[in-house]
């Protein structure tokens, strides 16, 4: 045998990998092409503001314009204010957790859809391309988070202490989130209705998880709110930063735990489809 | 799994399952996503009924230094053979191992940004291709260099032509020192500078590794591989010397277009053959010497005359009957005829019979052996494109001549005036 690498290309699964090993594997894969990873995020950024006049404020633009029409209604008086949170400060939070989160339930699966052609004439991993895309979601959250902190500062002074625990909350809901677009990102190859179906869920989502009104006041729909994720990680959040306390203990650990699992499970499930998938598109 | 001596690769009853219908693909995926789901082994059922195997149990192996050459009509398989040499997608059957690094040159342009510059392009496609930063840094110098674009690497790539953008995309691609090096079509790319550039660096590294080539053109088949497999529905139909692959890959073309008869020699010059059987038939020519004898042979100070007849099945709008020359052993054309460039037209009679006659080449061509083709165009449509017999020019009774042809010229003698002394 030859002293150099021995690649071999097989129709066989790597079925002996654990979920631990998996998840190493793709930490690997990321650590290796972290450069072209780096060239890509580059590519797509520029990409976004070339030819235009304003050029590289529209990067720093348009993840805010979200909020600014949230703000302006709640200006305007249309959402009412909540526990003596300013209803701006609660509306502006919960779009920029909003995009956040669902950002990283649904950019594995449209990333996944659009680049597995990409994918098989490149060297890089698909999951190389899904952290391009989370690059720029995080590129796109510290901005908004910027405009956050800002109008909180403004209408509510200083967060809580206790908001020091909140990237920890950020990297639960992450996990819970992450895994499950990985996995659906994957079937989604197979079901293209998937993106569409958890894209119009995302709509609805949007409402039912007390992002711009406090859904707990709503009478129909506030028994349901802890089974909603979206509403956990984002109501603990706000009120971390607001009072200190976890509004939803019990239900955040559940999905906290669960989201690691799932985490953990998706990991594998997309390392062990990947090499199999590519030259379908 | 080992592999032995020099080998570098070794392709192991290799298949891959295609679809024509993107249901049935969506149908397999899904199979292979819920094994995967569930943790099952992935098995190929029964195959759907418009799938098929793009490649077919293929096996070969490959030491460092020897080249293989891969033949086969579109759709053969050898793209997708390639591609999996490179990794770009797995096999449904069998396995590839390889021994060392790999370098493709397969969609060459893949990767690159019209909107970014030849530099950061040169620096995108190089992570594409799996490169590092600090390899792409060591190597972009000689990269820039070999592109000869200068200046014009500051430009966005949607302002190259499409010359600059393939010198681009080559000269990235190009700069690596793999143990196994898979090209697809393309040898070398741009004007004949450099062209000869790229096929320089090209025969540097068939020699330093393991080389794949797939081609249409037998006469690099011929030039750069020690052997050659022909794959036809996915399947290795043949497998030896290249030359011996060539002449089987030929006999089992269709008979509407024909390569050239000695692929390794200078027949190649003559280019593409093609003979539309549907839109012309009986065809027959001949050489005639000013007697009106059939020949082949002429003296140096004599006419000679090509007979051309033919029949059309066709209708034809812009007919022209054309003859390049080429004297034998010079790559260069000496010249073509055309009935177009003398502003000549032709007439098919009634049954779409045509019967031409050309008279060329007294005391122009120097004596020695001549190639010629046969082309008969309608419009941008290619009727008939093939070679004909060869002729030569005598040397006997001829002066003495320089070159390849003498062009038509008179000498005269001035005086000097003695009284102007002009």
């Amino acid at each position: 045998m030859m002293s150099e690498e021995l690649t071999v290309y097989s129709a066989r699964v790597e079925k002996k990998i654990g979920f631990v090993g998996a998840l190493t594997a793709l930490a690997e894969q990321f650590r290796i092409h972290r450069w072209h990873i780096g060239q890509l995020f580059i590519r797509d950024f520029s990409n976004s503001y070339q030819l235009t006049r304003f050029g590289v404020i529209w990067n720093y633009l348009l993840p805010v314009v979200p909020i600014t029409v949230w703000v302006l209604l709640s200006g305007l008086r249309m959402f009412p204010s909540f526990n003596g949170v300013s209803s701006v400060v609660w509306v502006t939070m919960g779009v920029t957790l909003w995009f956040l989160f669902s950002g990283f339930l649904m950019l594995p699966i449209t990333t996944v859809e659009a680049k597995i052609r990409e994918g098989s004439k490149s060297d890089l991993p698909l999951i190389g391309f899904v952290i391009v895309g989370y690059a720029q979601l995080f590129f796109d959250t510290m901005v908004r988070l910027i405009a956050t902190a800002g109008v909180f500062a403004f209408f509510q002074g200083v967060p809580d202490p206790a908001a020091i625990a909140v990237p920890l909350v950020v990297v639960a809901a992450f996990l819970f989130f992450a895994g499950i677009g990985l996995i659906l990102a994957v079937f989604n190859l197979a079901y293209r209705d998937i993106a569409k179906v958890v894209a119009m869920v995302l709509q609805y989502g949007m409402l039912l998880s007390g992002i711009v009104f406090p859904i707990t006041e709503v009478p129909v729909l506030s028994d349901f709110v802890a089974w909603n994720p979206f509403f956990v990680f984002v109501d603990s959040i706000r009120t971390l930063c607001v009072a200190g306390t976890l509004s939803h203990p019990a239900a955040l650990a559940g999905f906290s735990a669960s989201g690691l699992l799932i985490f953990l499970f998706a990991c594998r499930f997309f390392y062990l489809s990947e090499n199999r998938l590519k030259g379908f598109s | 799994m080992f592999m032995h001596g020099d080998t570098v690769l070794e392709v192991d009853g290799v298949s891959k399952l295609y679809s024509r219908s993107p249901l049935e693909s969506q149908n397999r995926i899904a199979e292979i996503v819920n094994a995967a789901f569930w943790g099952r082994d992935f098995l190929f059922g029964e195959m759907q009924k418009r799938e098929f195997w793009a490649l077919d149990g293929v096996n070969f192996t490959l030491k460092r230094g020897e080249a293989i050459g891969v033949i086969g009509l579109n759709g053969a398989g050898k793209t997708t053979l390639l591609r999996m040499l490179v990794g770009q997608f797995p096999p449904d059957r069998g396995e590839i191992r390889i021994a060392g690094k790999t370098a493709g040159m397969i969609d060459l342009t893949a990767g690159f940004n019209a909107r970014m510059s030849g530099r950061e392009n040169i620096y995108l496609r190089s992570a594409t291709l799996g490169r590092t930063k600090e390899q792409v840094e060591s190597m972009y110098d000689e990269i820039a260099e070999f592109t000869e674009l200068g200046e014009a690497l500051a430009a966005p790539l949607s302002t190259y032509s499409a010359g600059m953008r393939m010198r681009l995309a080559f000269a990235t691609t190009i700069f690596v020192d793999p143990a196994l090096l898979v090209i697809d079509e393309v040898l070398a790319v741009g004007d004949f500078q450099f062209r000869q550039k790229c096929l320089e660096r090209v025969r540097a590294l068939r020699e330093r590794c393991a080389f794949v080539f797939a081609s249409h053109s037998m006469t690099d088949i011929a030039r750069f591989c020690n052997e050659a497999i022909v794959l036809d529905k996915g399947r290795v139909d043949f497998k030896g010397e290249p030359e011996a692959a060539i002449r089987h890959y030929q006999s089992k073309r269709p008979r509407t277009y024909l390569e050239p008869a000695h692929p390794e020699g200078t027949a190649d010059k003559l280019g593409d053959r093609f003979n539309d059987e549907a839109d012309l038939t009986d065809l027959r020519y001949a050489y005639v010497a000013s007697s009106g004898v059939e020949t082949s042979a002429f003296h140096w100070n004599e006419p000679i005359r090509l007979k051309v007849e033919f029949r059309l099945h066709r209708p034809v709008s812009r007919l022209n009957i054309g003859v390049p020359l080429w004297r034998d052993g010079e790559e260069t054309m000496l010249c073509a005829l055309s009935t177009e460039q003398n502003e000549f037209s032709i007439a098919p009679d009634e049954d779409g019979k045509c019967a031409v006659e050309v008279e060329f080449g007294r005391g122009v061509l120097a004596p020695g052996a001549y190639q010629a083709v046969l082309a008969i165009v309608d419009g941008p449509k290619f009727l008939y494109r093939q070679p004909i017999k060869d002729f030569t020019v005598e040397r006997e009774r001829a002066p003495r001549t320089w070159g390849q042809f003498v062009i038509p010229h008179a000498w005269s003698e001035q005086k000097r005036n003695p009284r102007t002394n002009q």
